[in-house]
Order: structure tokens, then C-alpha cells, then sequence
């Protein structure tokens, strides 16, 4: 993933933290790759790119850990495409690495302490 | 928790373009045109191909899909190379069969347990005297009796011999082999299981016997009721006449093997039966009590002893030398100068034989290196020509480790079908060869493909693979520079030429030490087999006849002995026969001490020693011994007692070291019972042990007083000996229709049989030699080869310029003198070293025997000149215009 403002830097940013967001992602229902990915650029607001490279294999991931299942369907263009769904112990996972993203970002805040630096 | 999900590469190339397209798509929807739309979208999602390859990477074990890669490459290659594949796989088998079967040979023999529980402590215990009189090893039940007492190094000491019982009455008689052995014998061989029970102490005085399973289930068909019943056995017995009822005490239920049995009339009988296909199982055990025998100089038993756990044969071997040390203090007169051996049972049944063994290992080993050497060469060769290849591929992105790692797999693919290929042949050898194996050889029928051995074949496989496959993986995948990729195209490097050198001089060097270990053992087998027997061997027929065991009474014996030989005598065809006591030409017989009138009075345990054998009178006239004193044994010799004759006849050897110079007709000599014998004649000396072996004393005995109920029949015949034998089996039936004859063989087959042990490592060792020869030839035809072709043009300049085609042939052939010069000179100092392992083998040949030394050498740079002349004579047909124009 990159943001488009910094080209030069690349954010780093665990694999854990894309998983995270594509199973959000996922919260509001079925969604081919190609959608994942236009979902986290806009509701990012452009902050993140998500290039295929790392968004297939984070797919592939969240398959075989069976927390995302596939099927092929139909898009609303009538294209064929591949839609990935929450299961069940996927939705689990989401409430679970939820909570822990937001204890994390809560410690880190803490830390900086509040704005402006 | 992971769900393996097989998922294909195609499946995801559908999402991806389908995932482009709806891109595309939506570009379109915004207000691009589709091709546009289409390019924008690839170009947004980034590499396709990579996505893929890290789709397909993710789901596999990496490593493992190379390799299944490379196995499937080199495949096609080696198929497409299809006589380089074929050669290559071929010489790899000779080698690696040659070595599989020596090791299956060595498993059998040297690896595996013998056929006994805990063999590893089972050791021998040889009674030897300090004077090299004949060493039989054998103990007396009295001396036997003082080490149980003695030691305590041991779980149980047991004494046996060998005997014979015959079983008459049911529906056929029947000869059983088996053991007068002492109570111990069960504890020590691991016998356990008894249905019934073994001896025991309170036995003695009754007659019990103890059967194995096949005499059970043979004859009386696993009756239970036989145990603890009595049962009538004939048995040699010199009182009287008749069967006499032993006690079954009990059945071993297992099959036993027949223990060593040293050089005295056993082994020859042993020897025997494995000729004539005799299971050697034990068929029954009589007990024998130490302690009946008071004559301790009468060392008669076999002596077996299982170690305490724990104790070592050199521990052991220190008690022993202690205790027979205070023996033969307390019993100076039977047991001064006798001491103990304590020796591994394995090294006691294989002897000499180990040594062949280990010799014959060394060859084979020889013989891998040597075929490794030429599969590397022809790797080395074809790794330069395959050059352009590599180039595109080290081009293309692979990694010298890659390319080096597919050498190395074609390598060991080359290796893997070699060793298929050299398995089957030596289990098909196994089958064929089988019959022809010295049956002298202790153990060899256990030899065969099993799965100790099939793991050395692939060990062997796998190491070959390395060595033949890891300098031409180097080279060829550029890490050493060896080659040179120049305008006359591939040319070989310097690295590369020493290399090829190197392996070449040492397969020479191999080949020469082959070669001339070859010609010293074939030396000393034809020296061997112009020692002079002492008696003439063409046509005469042997055969072993005996009576069921105390069935007559020794007037019978005699009368049938008699009536035997008449018989055979109007045979037709047949000119002569005669008897004797113990087949010639095999080892054994019976021995017995001897004094000579006049001679110091010594010790009992320290009388010379000679053999006895019992004859008729026309036996030295069927041999065509000699006569060189005296007379003949005639009717006279027929009167008197049995066992106590009045003369004898003696051996020339016997006469010359007691009388030397003088006549020994008259003289006197004290042998076995207690009155003094005269000398009636002496004959010409017979190497009886076998060709390699000095004469020893002989005394032959009247066969009129000494009657046998076991003899040996010799028949000389004008013709094939063994055509007669059936006629004389009917014969002989006809006088006694229960004689056991068995045993047929003629004299000269039976001095074959005793050359066996010495041509048969002669002859393998010969093969490995000329497998050496043949891959060294062709390694050096190799070489002379590549180099012609090389130097092509070099050699159209030479010719331009007017060079006669003799002297580039001269300067081609001279490409194989360094590696010719150097293997030579390392062979012959390898010899050196080999020389002395062989010389124990040796029978009239020093090891360093300059004639041959110089005869293989020669023989083989004589060869080598013709396998470099050949190839270099290719080198004049070259056509100076042609390769002028092929740079």
C-alpha cells in the first residue's frame, strides 16, 4: 500500500493492518478485488492505495485462514468476477482485531501526546 | 488453522482478467474509450505476471517444484543425449554391481550373525601345541572338563563330535548326522526350545537321545508320543551287534546348523554332504559325560564356549593361557607345551577365507573408482559441449547454482539407473553362479539381494553421483573457468585438460595394480597345479559306501569289503579297484601319535603325530604310487586280531625323517595299541590335504584287521569313470541292498574341488582386472580422441606445411604419455603396498615377482599404445584444406 501524497515514502504497514481492512471492508457484504480495493481507496479518502500485489495474496491469506469465503458471481456490469464473503468466524475476527487496532492506536496516542507537536 | 485450498493458477488468471476488466469498465463508464480504458487498467493493476508467480509461489513448496523441475530436465536431456546416457549407465553398473555383489558376499559372510543367538560371544577353544605339528585344535574330555572347572570367564563350555546313527526297520533306513555333544551344548548354541527335555547329569549310564524337528517330522510325523518313549538306533558299537533302544528324552522343534567342525575326518564329512546337497542341520544330539575317557592326551572334541556378557575375548583369552598354564604344570606329561586359543567363532569357521574376502572387496572398490573416473570424463566431455546452452541459460536469469545443481541431478540420475541396472545383474549372477560357488566357502549360500544390500547400492549410487557429478557441475556452470569460449569454437581450458589427466592416470593406476595382483594369483595357481599329487588321477572313480551302523559284526565288514571290490573288479571297463579309509583330496582323517624304536623317550602330549589310513592291498596299485621299499600288504597281513596288526606301511616322508639314509623295512615303530609294529614297506608320498600342502607322515594300515563299515571305493576304468557309477550302484545293491552310497565323484573332479578356493578369487579378481583394462583403454582412446578433434586445425597446418602423417600421429599419441607415465608409476607404488595383503595368498610366488611386475606392465603399455594409435591415426585423414577453412 502507498499514499499518494508521499510518493517517495512508503508507509510500511503490517499485513495484519490490510487484512483488517478488507474484512471491514466486507462488513457490508459480498465484494469482487477489484471493489475491495476501490472501497479502502475512498473510504481512506485516497490515503491508501492498495496495489494488486499485496491485495491478492492478503485474499489469499484471509481464504485459507477461512475467514473470507469465495464464489464466482456476477457484477453489475454483468462481468464475471470472483466475490469474497465474511463468514462467520471471519466476522469473529474482525470484532476481535478491532478492538486490538483501537487499544494500540489509543497507547500510541497516549504516548504522543495531544496535538500539535 | 489453515485450509489447504487447491485453488488453480488458472482459476486465478480468470479473477485477474476479470478484475481488468471491470477496471476497464468502470474507466469506460468514465468517459474513457475502451482500448484506452483497457491499457489503463493494466497499467494500474501492475505486473499480471508477477501477481501470478507469487500466486503460484504461495501455495507450493518451492524448492521441492525445482527439483521436480530439474529431474524432469535432465530426463529429456540424458534421453536426447541417448548414447552418451547408455554408455555412461552401463560402466556405472559394472562398477557399482561389482561392489554390491563383493558387499552382499561380505554381508553374508562377515556382517550378519551366524545362525546361532548371541553368536557375537560365541568364541572357539583350539588346544594347540608349541611344535607345528598338524593343528587340529581339538580338546580332551578331561581337558575339557578342568576348563569348566576352572574359568569363569564363560556361560557354559561345550565339547562335541561329530557322529552317525542309522535308523533300520520302518519303511527305509535311513543315516542321520548329527552330534555327541556335552549337556552344555544347548545352553551355549541357544538352544531353548525342547518339547521334552535336554541331558542332564542323572543321564549318565542310560542311553538317551535328543531328535531335531526333521528327523521328527521326516520319519515319524510329529508324533507326540515319541517323546519319553524309547527308540531303536543303530549305533557303532564294538561289543556287540545290533540296535540299541535309546531313550527320547526330547525334540528340538527348530533347526540347528551343524557347528565348526575342524580339520579332522568331520569336516570332510561335512564338506561332503554340502557337496552332495545335504541339508547341514543337526539330526540328533547324544550326550556326552566328561570324565568316561581318562586319557587326556586323547584330544578328540570340538570346544565352543559362550562369553560371560561383558567379558572380552582378550579377558578370556588371559584366563585361559593361566589355567592352561597350571595344566600342564600339573600334567606334565599330556599337557607340556599345549596351550589355549580363544578365537572368535566367525574367524574360526572362516579362516583364510576372510582374507580372500577382503582382497576381492579392494578389487571391486578398484573397480567403481576406475568406472567413476570414465562416467566423470564423459561428463567433464560433455559438459564442454554443451557449453552454448548454459550461455543462454546463465543469460536468461538462471544461477550458476542452478545450473550447477541440474549436473548434479543428472548425475545422480545416471547413477540411480546404474544401479538398477547393476542390482539386476548380479541377482541374475546370484541365480546363475550359484551352483558353481566353492562349496568349501563357509556361508556363501546366504549371500543374495536383500535389504541391507539394496541400501548399499543406492549409498553407493548417491556417492558415485557426487564425485562423477560435482567437478563437471563446477566447470560446466562457469564457477571454474575451464573453458573457453573462443573463435574456434569450445575449446577446452587447461583446468579442464588436467582434470581429464588426473582421472585418466588414476584409472591406470588402478588398473596396474589389477592387472599385476591378476597375474601374481595366476602364477601361483599354475604353480599350484604342476605340484606333483604323488599318484595318477585319470579315471578313477571315488565313492563313499557304508552299512547301517552295527548291523553286522566285523567279520561282515570285512567279507563285504571283499565281496564289494570282486564285484566291481568284472565290471567291465573297469581294470582295478581298491579301498580305502577317508576320501583323498579332502580335508580330514584320523591321526594318531606314534613312537619310533630308539627315538629319546618324550612325553605323551609332546609324540609326533601322523595319519592312519586304512587300505586294501591293491590301493597303491589303482593310485600308481610307488613302492620304494619293501612289500605290499598280502594275506599275511589278514591273520591276528583285529585292530592289532603286525605291519605296517609307511609314507616316504615318515621313513626319510626317522631313518634318513637307511632302510626303514625292519624297523619298529609303537602306534596306537601297545605293541611295537614293523615296517613292512614304504611307498611314495600323496599330498592327501590338497596340492598346496607338504606331505605329511602317513601310516597305512591292513584293511583285513581294521574293517570298516564306512570305505571308500576307488575304481579305475579304461574310460569316463562316471559312466560306470550306476552299474556299480546296482552292484552293490545287489551284495547288501541296504548300503548307503553316496558321495560319487571322480579323483580328478575331486582335486578341482580342493583348487577351487584358489582359482575362484584368481578368476574374479581377473574380471575386475579386465574391466579395469577395458575402461582405462577407453579412457585413454578418450582422450587421444578429443584431442585430435581439437586440434584439427592445428594439425591441417601441420600437413599444409608438409609434415608426414607419421610424425602428427606421433604427436597425437603423444597427448597420452603424461597420463600413461604418471598412472603407471602410481600403480606400481600402490602394488607395493597391495603385495603384501596378497602374499599370504601365495603358493611358490614372491609378491614382488619382477616377471610379472614387468609382464602386466608391459602388457598394458603395450595396449595403451594401440587404444592412443587408433584415434591418432584419425588425425591424418584430416584434409588440410578443410580445416584451414573450418576457422
Amino acid at each position: 500500500m502507498s499514499t499518494r501524497k508521499d510518493e517517495r515514502v512508503r508507509i510500511a504497514l503490517l499485513q495484519g493492518t490490510l487484512d483488517l481492512l478488507i474484512l471491514r471492508t466486507l462488513l457490508f457484504g459480498p465484494q469482487h478485488g477489484q471493489g475491495v480495493a476501490r472501497a479502502i481507496q475512498q473510504q481512506s479518502e485516497e490515503t491508501f492505495l492498495v496495489d494488486h500485489s499485496s491485495l491478492y495474496p492478503a485474499l489469499q491469506r484471509l481464504e485459507a485462514r477461512g475467514w473470507i469465503r469465495a464464489e464466482w458471481g456476477t457484477s453489475d456490469n454483468n462481468r464475471k468476477a470472483r466475490f469474497y464473503e465474511l463468514t462467520r468466524t471471519g466476522r469473529k475476527q474482525l470484532v476481535a482485531a478491532t478492538e486490538q487496532w483501537r487499544r494500540l492506536s489509543t497507547a500510541i496516542g497516549r504516548i504522543l501526546g495531544p496535538q500539535p507537536v | 488453522m489453515w485450509r489447504w485450498h487447491r485453488r488453480s493458477d488458472a482459476d486465478f488468471a480468470e479473477e485477474i482478467a476479470a478484475n481488468i476488466a471491470i477496471d476497464a469498465d468502470r474507466q469506460v463508464a468514465e468517459g474513457m474509450n475502451p482500448e484506452d480504458a483497457k491499457a489503463a487498467a493494466l497499467r494500474a493493476f501492475g505486473n499480471v505476471t508477477r501477481a501470478q508467480e507469487r500466486f503460484y509461489e504461495s501455495r507450493r513448496v518451492m524448492w521441492l517444484d525445482d527439483l521436480q523441475r530439474d529431474v524432469r530436465y535432465a530426463l529429456r536431456a540424458l534421453f536426447r543425449s541417448r548414447g552418451f546416457t547408455v554408455i555412461a549407465v552401463l560402466t556405472l553398473a559394472l562398477g557399482i554391481g561389482a561392489s554390491t555383489a563383493m558387499f552382499s558376499v561380505c554381508d553374508a559372510l562377515l556382517l550378519r550373525a551366524l545362525p546361532y543367538p548371541d553368536s557375537d560371544r560365541l568364541v572357539a577353544l583350539r588346544s594347540t601345541h608349541s611344535s607345528p605339528t598338524p593343528d587340529t585344535g581339538l580338546a580332551s574330555p578331561l581337558d575339557l572338563a578342568d576348563w569348566q572347572a576352572r574359568t569363569t570367564s564363560f556361560d557354559g563350555i561345550a565339547g562335541y563330535r561329530w557322529r552317525t546313527v542309522d535308523l533300520t526297520g520302518g519303511a527305509y533306513s535311513e543315516r542321520l548326522y548329527g552330534l555327541w555333544a556335552t549337556p552344555e551344548f544347548f545352553k551355549v548354541f541357544g538352544v531353548t526350545r525342547v518339547n521334552g527335555r535336554t541331558f542332564t547329569p542323572p543321564d549318565r549310564g542310560t542311553n538317551p537321545i535328543v531328535l531335531s524337528r526333521g528327523v521328527w517330522e521326516r520319519r515319524f510325523a510329529a508324533d507326540r508320543a515319541l517323546i519319553g518313549s524309547p527308540l531303536n538306533v543303530n549305533i557303532i558299537n564294538l561289543s556287540r551287534v545290533g540296535p540299541t533302544p535309546h531313550l527320547v528324552l526330547g525334540v528340538v522343534p527348530i533347526d540347528v546348523h551343524f557347528p565348526p567342525l575342524t580339520a579332522d575326518f568331520n569336516r570332510g564329512a561335512v564338506n561332503s554332504m554340502a557337496v552332495s546337497g545335504v541339508e547341514s542341520q543337526v539330526d540328533f544330539w547324544l550326550p556326552l559325560f566328561l570324565g568316561e575317557n581318562p586319557n587326556r592326551d586323547d584330544r578328540t572334541l570340538d570346544v565352543v564356549a559362550k562369553l560371560r556378557p561383558g567379558v572380552t575375548v582378550a579377558q578370556a583369552q588371559a584366563e585361559m593361557d593361566v589355567v592352561a598354564h597350571a595344566l600342564a604344570e600339573a600334567f606334565p606329561a599330556t599337557n607340556r607345551n599345549w596351550s589355549v586359543q580363544v578365537v572368535p567363532l566367525r574367524s574360526h569357521i572362516l579362516g583364510a577365507t576372510r582374507r580372500v574376502i577382503l582382497l576381492l572387496s579392494l578389487a571391486s572398490v578398484l573397480v567403481l573408482v576406475i568406472a567413476c573416473g570414465n562416467v566423470a570424463t564423459l561428463l567433464l566431455a560433455s559438459g564442454v559441449a554443451r557449453q552454448p546452452e548454459v550461455a543462454v541459460r546463465l543469460a536468461l536469469g538462471a544461477s550458476r547454482y542452478r545450473i550447477a545443481r541440474h549436473f548434479l541431478i543428472e548425475s545422480l540420475l545416471i547413477a540411480l539407473a546404474a544401479t538398477a541396472v547393476g542390482v539386476g545383474i548380479v541377482a541374475l549372477g546370484i541365480r546363475l553362479l550359484t551352483p558353481w560357488f566353492p562349496a568349501d566357502v563357509p556361508l556363501i549360500q546366504r549371500a543374495g539381494i536383500n535389504g541391507s544390500v539394496l541400501i548399499f547400492a543406492v549409498a553407493v549410487a548417491i556417492a558415485t553421483a557426487c564425485c562423477t557429478g560435482i567437478f563437471p557441475a563446477l566447470m560446466a556452470s562457469g564457477r571454474l573457468s575451464g573453458v573457453n569460449l573462443n573463435m574456434r569454437g569450445q575449446s577446452a581450458g587447461r583446468l579442464h585438460h588436467r582434470a581429464i589427466n588426473m582421472l585418466v592416470a588414476g584409472q591406470i593406476a588402478v588398473t596396474i595394480v589389477l592387472l599385476v595382483s591378476t597375474g601374481l594369483l595366476f602364477k601361483s595357481a599354475t604353480h599350484l597345479l604342476r605340484v606333483e599329487p604323488g599318484f595318477m588321477s585319470r579315471n578313477i572313480l571315488t565313492m563313499t559306501i557304508s552299512l547301517p551302523n552295527n548291523k553286522f559284526d566285523w567279520q561282515h565288514n570285512v567279507l563285504f569289503s571283499r565281496d564289494v571290490v570282486n564285484a566291481v573288479k568284472t565290471t567291465p571297463v573297469v581294470t582295478d579297484a581298491a579301498v580305502i579309509q577317508g576320501v583323498p583330496m579332502r580335508p580330514g582323517g584320523f591321526w594318531t601319535t606314534f613312537t619310533v624304536e630308539g627315538m629319546p623317550p618324550a612325553d605323551p602330549g609332546d609324540l609326533p603325530v601322523a595319519r592312519h589310513r586304512v587300505i586294501s592291498p591293491d590301493y597303491f596299485r589303482v593310485m600308481q604310487i610307488p613302492l620304494l621299499e619293501g612289500r605290499n600288504f598280502d594275506e599275511r597281513d589278514g591273520e591276528g586280531e583285529r585292530g592289532h596288526p603286525k605291519f605296517v606301511i609307511m609314507n616316504h616322508a615318515l621313513a626319510a625323517r626317522y631313518w634318513p639314509g637307511q632302510q626303514a623295512v625292519g624297523k619298529r615303530i609303537h602306534a596306537g595299541p601297545d605293541e611295537w609294529v614293523t615296517v613292512a614297506g614304504v611307498v611314495g608320498d600323496v599330498r592327501y590335504a590338497g596340492l598346496g600342502t607338504p606331505p605329511e607322515f602317513e601310516i597305512y594300515l591292513p584293511e583285513a584287521l581294521f574293517p570298516q563299515s564306512a570305505i571308500t571305493l576307488l575304481v579305475k576304468t579304461t574310460m569316463n569313470p562316471l559312466r560306470v557309477a550306476d552299474d556299480i550302484r546296482s552292484r552293490i545293491a545287489r551284495i547288501d541292498g541296504e548300503a548307503f552310497v553316496t558321495d560319487v565323484r571322480t579323483m580328478d573332479e575331486l582335486i578341482a574341488d580342493s583348487l577351487a578356493p584358489r582359482w575362484f578369487p584368481t578368476l574374479l579378481l581377473a574380471v575386475c582386472g579386465g574391466i579395469g583394462l577395458l575402461l582405462a583403454l577407453s579412457g585413454i582412446y578418450g582422450i587421444v580422441a578429443q584431442s585430435v578433434v581439437q586440434r584439427r586445425f592445428e594439425i591441417g597446418i601441420r600437413l599444409a606445411l608438409g609434415s608426414t602423417p607419421k610424425r602428427v600421429v606421433r604427436l597425437m599419441v603423444q597427448r597420452s604419455v603424461s597420463p600413461v607415465a604418471v598412472g603407471v608409476t602410481v600403480g606400481l607404488v600402490g602394488m607395493v603396498a597391495t603385495a603384501r595383503l596378497l602374499s599370504a595368498m601365495l603358493f611358490e610366488t614372491a609378491p614382488f615377482d619382477p616377471a610379472t611386475f614387468i609382464a602386466a606392465t608391459g602388457l598394458f603399455v603395450l595396449v595403451a599404445l594401440i587404444a592412443a594409435f587408433l584415434p591418432a591415426r584419425r588425425a591424418t585423414k584430416v584434409d588440410p584444406m578443410v580445416a584451414l577453412r573450418c576457422e
